[in-house]
């Protein structure tokens, strides 16, 4: 029955109700008496707030109450929980004091009876500036002579400085046959999820005890920060993650609105919603991606990469927020990919900018990474006569060079040893995935024809499975049915889903007799999250673990109800049966029932019900790994990028749920695609956003996507007991470094060089051909 | 995301929707595409919104006399489901693919989309190319207005306070006529950055009645008679897309204040719409 479940393509337990409208979104809760509150956010980027006139807002009708910083002058910053011992600690307030440092940072909360009502008075509410001069280019703002300090008491902008250091890249430069130097931008953009962040907070609770609905990945850490800034005790607060539609990193931050809803609620003794509206979502939730990565590889005749360095620089906007170095740190310690090169040196900057906040999106710093080495390495190939695969192959670690300690590591995860995986395999096997030969002549045809295709791949290692911990807590009760409780907080993920076929698995039961709870702070007593590609393995592993201690302690029980030794027990499709005498067997039902607290203690066991709890503490960071291959053409005429072909073979150790995994990939694609063709977050000199929704925003959609050929390879991890990795990031991850390597490709017999430098929106790309003398228009 | 207040009236005839909107600070509301999601950003702030759903009559499309007429409040998916738009007016078909998601093409007019006049819109391109006149009702009278005279600069129209469009009209296209509509854009049904609608009508291998109008190069449509007529005057075995791109990239290049992505690719996406119109001939 269940037998084998893991590793079948099981329909999502999640989907009927969330395809048939039942899902519950912070936005659907509805509470007695809620009050409603609106942000009024910063117009300027850098400015000195001179006075706040909140009078008028105040009389207008149904207006309940209005906060502003001197209100909350005493509770402490938002926490980053990334920064380095010697970091400046460039924290984010709840809400501005003194000073505002870029547009959309909350200087004042209004809150009133409707929904109306409260923005026609947000309106009402006056701030006088007085400008400073605004800082947003990367290079000025590291720059010894920046156009302004954004914390004039740190004397820098640079608020963190990561660094790697692995063998002596000095020789090897000194040694190097060629020497290559590339600069990469990437832009900025965002994860712009379906559903916005909300939050609703209710004071209500017996004693004042406060709940907060919000849209987070990660409830647990929700509850600790919020106590922490109120300086409350966190069995105080209960955090709820509703359903939550969509966050990609961007919901795995804490955020002023989950303070200050709750100190209104407090103030107010009722309920309070806030909503983010759209446009509201591009300033005040976190950006993502943007750095400047200036790499110098040192090759020695063989066209074997010696050494790299990097120094980067990562514009992370205001202040730090939660997730603030790991993008840099992850970019900086995961450079060089599959590829050996024994000696690196990097230098990442956390760099303070007056733009929203930037943290961590889908990949957090893989995907700029992968950029930047998959670029360097045609680069390099090309400039060496080199054929590109050839050149990956020579400078690849091989399966035998497995597990390898890099010499690098990353923050809160720790360090990088690469545990298992085939990456040349992987490579072959998507080569011949995407015909690349046969696509290699016909590329030749293409150009001789005058049209512009390209070719890109891209291969990469990626952080997965990350710790410290996560919870699993299986419990059988009277009804023979079982719960799981997960630390874990899916948001669209299939992670309810894939938990119930690891849990159905070990017990031998149908997955329908699974329920998983998540998301609930009261409901589940601990938990750490989902974010890093963490939530099947990590949960995953922990909920497999809690329902192997459950049939154990079953059989310990049935052992008793079947007077026989546990020895001679065994498990068969979900019930205890004594070994070759099939028809005398207890149900789990029954076996449940037997260790209730209405019984006597089952004999040789130390506590009632069938009820156990698993922390699975992790060992170590699980490498994933993939190769992508890409084609692309570039419509000569119009400077439009169409993606043709796209091949990928993903290997995430065990997987649970090819379905899940394959979506996961391809939804990933579709993120990497997008964030390189058509999204972007621009600014104008003033430090204005120059988007303001989906109007100008734009998300790909399936017209833009092609046919994706996926391969799995799966190489188990040890650093659980079930080899699983993460599979969250890795399409995002690869496509940014494959599609951008394509457009490389089909640009440079044109003599076009590309180094990052998104989005390839058709006016960017026409403006490179036209540059060249390419374009008709030119 | 919340619409500053305003009043909200639903009339059930056309003369009360006309009284109401005799009123100062009075906004007709059609499908609402445009207009709701700008009332929601506080873009747009009128004292009244007079909702024209349940005035009667406002849905028609008919052919009469060699003119297809499309009432005020036909959205975009019931004219691309009509026969009579498909027989009279191929272009208009062709152009309402490129228009929004299916969602917006079940709510948006065309009438509403010309009244809003977003340079990024495709019906505009349409009206100007077809010579599509508006019937411009208010309280008082009516007048009648060229869809070439009414599109005066981006989000700028010639409506007068308390007018609504009542009638969009179009000419029924000869006996062999053929369209083409060929945009680019961010990401599909994404705003255009550059369009090109034209319609050729194709007799025994001879070009009549060329339309050919550019969208992104000006805030208005530009109608390119240049191309028209050189098309019309083409000797037999002309190459007559090359020849589309050749004097489009003339007349575009020519303009002292045309936008630069748009000029550049609008020359070939001319040629590109001639070309399809033949193949399909």
């Amino acid at each position: 029955m269940a037998v084998g479940l893991v590793g079948t393509s099981v329909r999502r337990i999640e989907d009927h109700r969330l395809l048939t409208g039942k899902a519950c979104y912070v936005a659907d809760i509805v509470l007695p008496q809620m009050l409603h509150m609106a942000v009024v956010r910063s117009t300027r980027a850098h400015a000195e707030i001179v006075e706040i006139r909140v009078d008028k807002a105040l009389a207008y009708p149904g207006v309940r109450l209005v906060l502003t910083g001197e209100d909350v002058r005493h509770l402490g910053p938002l926490p980053c929980i990334d920064l380095f011992p010697d970091s400046k600690p460039a924290l984010h307030r709840v809400l501005a004091l003194d000073k505002v440092r870029y547009v959309g940072e909350p200087i004042a909360v209004v809150i009133a009876d409707d929904g109306y009502a409260v923005e026609d008075a947000a309106e009402l509410v006056e701030v006088v500036y007085r400008d400073l001069p605004v800082v947003l280019d990367l290079g000025e703002a590291a720059s010894e002579a920046p156009p302004a300090l954004l914390y004039p008491e740190f004397d820098t902008n640079v608020a963190n400085v990561c660094r790697q250091e692995v063998g002596d890249p000095d020789a090897a430069f000194t040694d190097a046959a060629h020497v290559f130097e590339e600069t990469f931008r990437i832009h900025r953009y965002a994860a712009a999820p379906m559903e916005t962040r909300g939050v609703v907070a209710d004071p209500t609770g017996q004693g004042g005890r406060i709940t907060l609905h919000t849209s987070t990945q990660f409830p647990h850490l929700v509850r600790a920060f919020l106590g922490g800034v109120l300086g409350i005790p966190e069995s105080d607060i209960r955090v709820v993650a509703p359903d939550v539609g969509g966050g990609f990193g961007a919901k795995c931050e804490f955020y002023p609105e989950e303070v200050i809803s709750v100190v209104a609620a407090r103030r107010l003794g009722r309920p309070v919603r806030w909503i983010e509206g759209r446009q509201e979502h591009f300033v005040a939730t976190t950006h993502a991606r943007e750095q400047i990565h200036t790499m110098r590889a040192a090759v020695d005749a063989d066209g074997i990469v010696t050494a790299v360095t990097l120094r980067s620089l990562t514009s992370n906007g205001a202040a730090m927020f939660t997730l603030a170095t790991t993008p840099a740190s992850i970019s900086s310690a995961m450079l060089r990919g599959p590829y050996r090169i024994p000696n690196y040196r990097a230098e990442s900057l956390s760099v303070l900018t007056n733009k929203t906040p930037l943290a961590v999106y889908r990949g957090a710093g893989h995907p700029q990474a992968v950029l930047c080495m998959e670029l360097m390495m045609d680069r390099i190939a090309r400039d060496l006569g080199i054929d590109r695969i050839d050149l990956r192959r020579r400078n690849m670690l091989t399966k035998g060079e497995l597990p390898s300690d890099r010499g690098t590591a990353i923050v809160l995860a720790g360090k990088v040893v690469y545990d298992t995986g085939d990456y040349p395999g992987c490579l072959d096997q998507v080569l011949e995935l995407a015909g690349w030969d046969d696509r290699l002549r016909r590329q030749a045809e293409a150009r001789g024809e005058g049209r512009i295709v390209g070719l890109g791949v891209a291969c990469f290692v990626e952080e997965t499975a990350i710790g410290p911990y996560e919870t699993g807590h299986v419990r059988v009760d009277g009804s023979g049915k079982v719960t799981v409780l997960t630390g874990a907080s899916p948001h669209g993920q299939g992670t309810a889903t894939a938990i119930a076929q690891l849990v159905a698995e070990e017990l031998q039961i149908p997955i329908a007799d699974v329920t998983v709870r998540h998301g609930d702070t009261d409901v589940v007593a601990d938990g750490v999250g989902t974010f890093a590609s963490r939530g099947g393995a990590i949960a995953g592993a922990a909920a497999r673990l809690a329902a192997h201690k459950v049939r154990e302690k079953a059989v310990l029980i049935a052992s008793e109800l079947l007077e026989a030794a546990a020895v001679d027990v065994a498990w068969v499709d979900g019930r205890a049966e004594i070994v070759g005498v099939p028809g005398r067997g207890v149900t789990l039902a029954e076996i449940a029932r037997r260790a209730t607290a209405w019984n006597s203690l089952p004999a040789g066991l130390s506590s009632f019900n069938l009820d156990e709890v698993a922390h699975h503490q992790v060992p170590g960071i699980a490498f994933a790994n993939a190769a992508h291959v890409v084609e692309v053409e570039i419509d000569r005429d119009t400077g439009t990028v169409r993606v043709l072909d796209y091949a990928v073979v993903h290997d995430s150790g065990r997987i649970i749920n090819p379905m899940i995994v394959e979506g996961q990939v391809h939804g990933g694609i579709a993120q990497g695609l997008g964030g390189l063709l058509m999204e972007e977050i621009a600014y104008d000199a003033t430090g204005r956003p120059l988007v303001s929704g989906f109007q100008d925003y734009f998300l790909p959609t399936s017209a833009e996507m092609p046919d994706i050929r996926t391969g799995f390879m799966e190489s188990p991890t040890p650093l659980n007991p079930y080899g699983m990795k993460g599979a969250g990031e890795g399409g995002t991850t690869g496509a940014v470094g494959a599609i951008t390597g394509a457009i490389a490709d089909a640009l440079a017999p044109l003599g076009i060089r590309v180094a990052g430098d998104g989005p390839f929106t058709p006016p960017a790309v026409m403006a490179l051909l036209r540059a060249r003398g390419e374009g008709v228009g030119a | 995301m919340k619409p500053a207040p305003f009043d909200y009236e639903s009339p059930v005839t056309l003369d009360d929707a006309l009284a109401l909107l005799d009123r100062p600070g009075a906004c007709p509301l059609a499908g609402g595409q445009s207009l709701i999601p700008n009332l929601s950003m506080r873009r747009t702030r009128p004292d009244l919104l007079v909702d024209l759903r349940r005035v009667p009559d406002l849905r028609s499309i008919e052919t009469n006399a060699g003119t297809l007429r499309i009432g005020p409040m036909v959205t975009f998916a019931e004219a691309a489901a009509s026969p009579e738009v498909r027989d009279a007016c191929p272009l208009v078909i062709e152009a309402i693919r490129h228009v929004g998601s299916p969602a917006i093409r079940n709510r948006g007019t065309l009438a509403g989309n010309l009244v809003w006049a977003d340079p990024a819109s495709e019906l505009p391109l349409v009206a100007v190319a077809l010579g599509a006149v508006l019937t411009l009702r208010r309280r008082d009278g009516e007048r009648e207005v060229a869809a070439a005279d009414f599109l005066l600069g981006a989000f700028e129209c010639a409506i007068r306070p308390g007018e609504i469009v009542t009638s969009i009209r179009f000419p029924v296209a000869g006996p062999g006529a053929r369209a083409s509509f060929a945009e680019v854009s961010p990401r599909r049904n994404a705003p255009a950055l550059a369009a090109v609608a034209a319609q050729i009508e194709v007799v025994d291998g001879k070009v009549r009645a060329a339309r050919i109008v550019v969208g992104g190069v000006h805030p208005v449509p530009l109608r390119l008679t240049a191309v028209e007529v050189a098309l019309e005057d083409a000797g037999p075995g002309t190459d007559l897309p090359d020849l589309g791109a050749s004097v489009a990239k003339r007349a575009v290049g020519s303009l002292p204040d045309a936008a630069d992505y748009a000029s550049a690719v609008v020359p070939p996406l001319v040629g590109r719409t001639i070309a399809s119109i033949l193949a399909a001939s």
